[in-house]
């Protein structure tokens, strides 16, 4: 299935100074021209993208939790034109919840008010068109079981879950509702600068995608592909990661056996070091906040993680303590600008994913936001 | 300080002090510079000052979300400071936005230095290379971002560590190949080349392009040109925009439909020739948007979205309404018409594209999205993420608290497993005509000093840098020579009388070639200035030029094809002005190549 690998980019510029072009440069060039021409592009965007348009306006989106990392997603998925969205929240919003929810207006009293109802009259403004509900709770989805979470994605006739800033036992739950209710799952957060955005397209999630041009052929002709997701609970379960990455999609270890080259691109400690907040959490139920002791132990489960996973050694030789250090000092805290990389990156692959076109996230994004780094890795679905 | 809480956490109190005390400026305040005015405010940052010199149009609100409606014609800048605001309202931030051009003269090298760093978030090439040499005259870091579809980047320029953003020759233009443009376009782009810089070129630019197409195809391109020459003239009667159609919609379309070869290669899709007449009365059936090739077999047979796509097409997004294929052609025939008449009366001016002119604009708007309805082009939504450049100027208020932290570019890549990354930054290019010259803050008082008196002052001001040379120069301003050393007519003028004031270069070119240019940027004087002029307490250290370094395009497979740029040679620069030139790429098809730069630039075509 070598046919997600991305297509080699149109022409090669010409070499900068040192005589070599970096990926980067050519993808650079590239963005410049779309640049200069996107005043243009805009005003007709939606006539081209007419299809794709209408499968957005036709579409259910539900989001989970307005704490933090929403507001970014919820802003780009309603400037968008999706056609509907729910949110729901059942807590109030804080002073603190003002530092990442730009949706809370506090000359509007939002302190102290549902989140989702403080949210509600911004979001409205952005695209009146968007047909918004808004339910001061998160029931069924937190405290209440899978049955009432089907019956309620499917009374709803939801399309995709985004549930955010939420336990990883709880989102675990929720993937399987979804599942069942043959919803789209996305679960994603932010643990200080880092953040994931977990996605569960589904048994058998199909697309297409657009290869690049060539000269050899310019005009390339849609590509239908299909892919076939796992959910949360498949993706981190560790009985078969002693199998190498040829046998993932039977839960084998995404990083066993990789080339040192694909394992230095793929960052294996970004996925794992996520994952041992996951377990933290549900060994303490509560994330790392800092206090004594958490350091030691998300790094021996990062450490656990890292030899179970076989991670090539001469690569990751170990879990770099002062990633460790930052989320168990700060998973509690989000960032704006990390929240903007990470809202902005699941706002994009909803998009996709509703109007079914081009490659969507398989199936774990990290970013690193400090250093600049976004690894997608497959767990438990077959190797592209 | 509950809502700051977070932020304080994780940046810890000497950075968060930072962020409270530093200055930073914003030019631009469309859709990335209001996503960064939030993600700043939204940090803390106290002090913001943000530029922009545009007005809000009905085409920003579906993206730049702190725009609505009823801002429509104010000021982005004053708006987006408005709301932004709104963000943030209670921890003392104040946010300075100011309705203007970066290029004015008020915005000196003395402003931008006050900023302790500087994010461009501008639309164009030459506000971009005009920001950048301010910072690089000032030594102020400069954050440089653009963001496009899936694609973007974020990159620091630090005088002196990395390169600024005129290092590089630019990079070579994006290109397509000419039949792709011509005959067989597959996306939107295709078509806005098309348009753009194709068709309104044959129809209101210069009319004397059969020469640069004559060895693509001889007898085809001048009997096309001959044919739009009949066309052009045709304008000025009374149905000429719709003659217009009928030649590029139906008859050109219909004589590619004719080259059966064409239609054979794998993928290509066959345009459909539009009808006037059908689509004014509304009995035109669009070909539906080319879609994967088990949608396109239901669609062939009547069963998808053709006519489900042309009745969507009426529905609105934000209150903006979207064109119907006849409101196209409507607008079409209403823009051709608008143009046509603005060159009959005024046949001495070339019409050009510019995205600011509604007539030009409407028209490329309309043509590109017709001819994209010919050949059933879809598109795909777009996004962007900025949250990086708010990163990017963490790390440089980290550096300059003596943590040395790396700076790295980082881009935002449509690779799937690997959405962004961080790139090494590069040093800067030791022949870069702006960012290794000097750069000396000159105040003065341009109507009290002659241009000799001037020059001698800042000759026997440099003999500490210079040591026992003595500096023959001839003297410029931008891309005008002041003096030479045979030539010192000007010397008794003023810098008034000369033009030079603040803002504008007073630059010295070493005749003999070893200091690279010193240019003296025009500055305010003080109040109370006792002397005319004034020069910092201490003369720099000259920067010299580099030992000569054998050009590489001028290997002899290269040839160099001069770009049909007009503006596109700064003058305030003099000696950097090659990037007009465009280096030939080897291909084995004809290309159209679109000039990266400006929205003024045009294309040229290369055989
Ligand atoms: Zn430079």
């Amino acid at each position: 299935m070598a046919s997600e690998q991305p297509q080699a980019p149109p022409a090669a510029p010409a070499p900068a100074a040192n005589g070599q072009i970096t990926e980067g440069e050519l993808w650079l060039s590239l963005a410049k021209l779309t640049i200069d021409e996107a005043s243009l592009y805009d005003r007709q965007i939606r006539l081209w993208g007419l299809e794709a348009q209408n499968k957005m306006r036709s579409s259910t989106v539900l989001v989970l939790s307005l704490r933090s990392l929403a507001h970014e997603t919820i802003k780009n998925l309603v400037l968008a034109g999706i056609g509907r969205m729910i949110i729901m929240d059942g807590e109030d919003v804080t002073e603190e919840d003002l530092g990442g929810g730009f949706l809370f207006r506090e000359e509007e009293g939002a302190v102290g008010k549902n989140r989702t109802e403080a949210a509600l009259p911004q979001i409205a403004s952005l695209n009146p068109l968007v047909n918004l509900t808004a339910l001061p709770t998160l029931e069924p989805f937190v405290g209440g079981d899978k049955e009432k979470m089907v019956e309620f994605l499917e009374k709803e006739k939801v399309n995709v879950v985004v549930a955010c800033d939420l336990a990883a036992a709880q989102l675990e739950t929720i993937d399987a509702a979804a599942r069942q209710a043959k919803a789209m799952f996305y679960g994603a957060g932010t643990y200080g600068f880092y953040g994931y955005a977990f996605a569960d397209l589904g048994e058998t999630y199909e697309y297409v995608v657009t290869p690049a041009a060539t000269s050899v052929n310019p005009n390339p002709a849609l590509v239908q592909k299909t892919a076939r997701y796992s959910t949360l609970e498949a993706s981190i379960d560790k009985t078969n990661w002693s199998l190498d990455l040829k046998q993932a999609e039977n839960g084998g270890s995404p990083f066993r056996g990789l080339s040192r080259q694909d394992s230095k691109a793929l960052q294996p400690q970004l996925p794992i070091a996520i994952l041992a907040v996951w377990e933290f959490s549900k060994r303490n139920r509560q994330l790392p906040t800092g206090t004594e002791g958490q350091v030691d132990e998300l790094a021996k489960i990062a450490e656990e993680l890292r030899v179970k996973l076989g991670v090539n050694e001469k690569v990751t030789p170990s879990i770099d303590a002062a990633v460790i250090e930052h989320l168990a000092a700060h998973a509690t805290h989000f960032f704006a600008p990390t929240l903007a990389i990470v809202g902005g990156l699941l706002a994009q692959d909803v998009l996709r994913v509703l109007s079914h076109k081009d490659t969507p996230i398989a199936n774990l994004l990290v970013v690193d936001s400090l250093s600049g780094a976004g690894v997608v890795s497959r767990w438990a679905m077959a190797p592209v | 300080m509950g809502r700051l809480s977070h932020a304080k956490a994780l940046l810890g109190p000497q950075l968060f002090a930072k962020v409270r005390d530093t200055p930073v400026l914003i030019v631009g305040a469309g859709g990335i510079g209001s996503e960064l005015l939030k993600n700043l405010v939204l940090v803390g940052f106290t002090n913001i000052e943000l530029l922009d010199l545009d007005t809000i149009d009905l085409s920003n609100l579906n993206r730049q979300f702190l725009f609505r409606k009823p801002d429509i014609g104010k000021s982005k800048s004053l708006v987006a400071a408005a709301t932004a605001h709104h963000f943030n309202p209670s921890s003392g931030i104040k946010i300075n936005a100011r309705h203007g051009n970066v290029k004015d003269s008020e915005n000196d090298i003395a402003w931008i230095s006050k900023f302790g760093f500087v994010m461009n978030a501008l639309d164009n090439a030459d506000a971009r290379r005009h920001v950048n040499k301010l910072c690089a005259a000032a030594d102020v870091p400069l954050i440089e971002s653009g963001t496009a579809g899936y694609l973007g980047q974020v990159t620091p320029i630090i005088p002196g560590e990395t390169e600024c953003y005129d290092c590089n020759p630019k990079p070579p233009p994006k290109s397509f190949p000419v039949c792709t443009i011509r005959a067989t376009p597959s996306e939107p782009i295709h078509c806005i080349v098309w348009a753009k810089s194709y068709l309104f070129g044959k129809l209101f630019g210069e009319d004397d392009e059969a020469g640069d197409e004559a060895e693509l195809d001889k007898a085809k391109a001048e009997g096309e040109n001959a044919a739009f020459r009949e066309v052009r003239r045709l304008l000025s009667e009374e149905n000429g925009p719709q003659r217009v159609f009928n030649k590029v919609f139906n008859e050109d379309i219909n004589r590619l439909l004719a080259m059966e070869d064409m239609w054979k290669v794998a993928g290509r899709i066959k345009p459909v020739a539009l009808d006037y007449d059908a689509i004014m009365d509304g009995t035109f059936v669009a070909p539906p948007p080319r879609t994967s090739a088990a949608q396109a077999a239901a669609a062939v047979n009547g069963t998808a979205n053709g006519n489900a796509a042309a009745s969507a097409s009426t529905s609105t997004l934000k209150d903006q309404k979207e064109l119907t294929l006849k409101e196209n052609l409507e607008l079409f025939i209403d823009s051709c018409a608008r143009l046509a008449a603005r060159s009959i009366a005024h046949p001495d001016v070339v019409l050009s594209f510019d995205k600011d002119d509604d007539d030009t604009l409407d028209f490329v708007v309309a043509i590109a999205n017709l001819r994209a309805t010919a050949y059933s082009i879809a598109t795909r939504t777009r996004f962007q993420v900025k949250g990086f450049i708010v990163m990017q100027a963490l790390s440089l208020l980290k550096r300059k608290s003596a943590e040395a932290t790396k700076a790295t570019d980082v881009y935002l890549r449509s690779i799937p497993h690997l959405p962004l990354a961080p790139s090494a930054p590069v040093p800067p290019n030791e022949s870069c005509a702006v960012c290794r010259d000097t750069y000396i803050p000159f105040k003065a008082d341009v109507s009290r000093c002659t241009l000799g008196e001037v020059l001698d002052a800042a000759k026997s001001w440099l003999q500490a840098s210079l040591g026992e040379n003595e500096l023959e120069c001839s003297v410029l301003e931008g891309a005008r020579v002041l003096a030479d050393p045979d030539f010192d007519d000007n010397h008794s003028r003023t810098l008034k009388d000369l033009d030079i004031e603040r803002g504008k270069m007073i630059t010295l070119m070493d005749e003999d070639d070893k200091y690279r240019p010193i240019h003296f940027c025009l500055l305010e004087p003080e109040a109370n200035a006792e002397t005319a002029f004034s020069f910092p307490e201490t003369a720099p250290a000259l920067a010299l030029k580099p030992v000569q370094v054998k050009e590489r395009s001028e290997s002899p497979e290269v040839e160099l094809v001069e770009a049909a740029s007009r503006k596109r040679s700064e003058p305030d620069s003099g000696h950097d002005d090659l990037p007009s030139k465009k280096r030939k790429t080897e291909t084995e098809e004809p290309e159209v190549v679109v000039d990266d730069g400006d929205d003024d630039d045009d294309i040229i075509i290369i055989e």
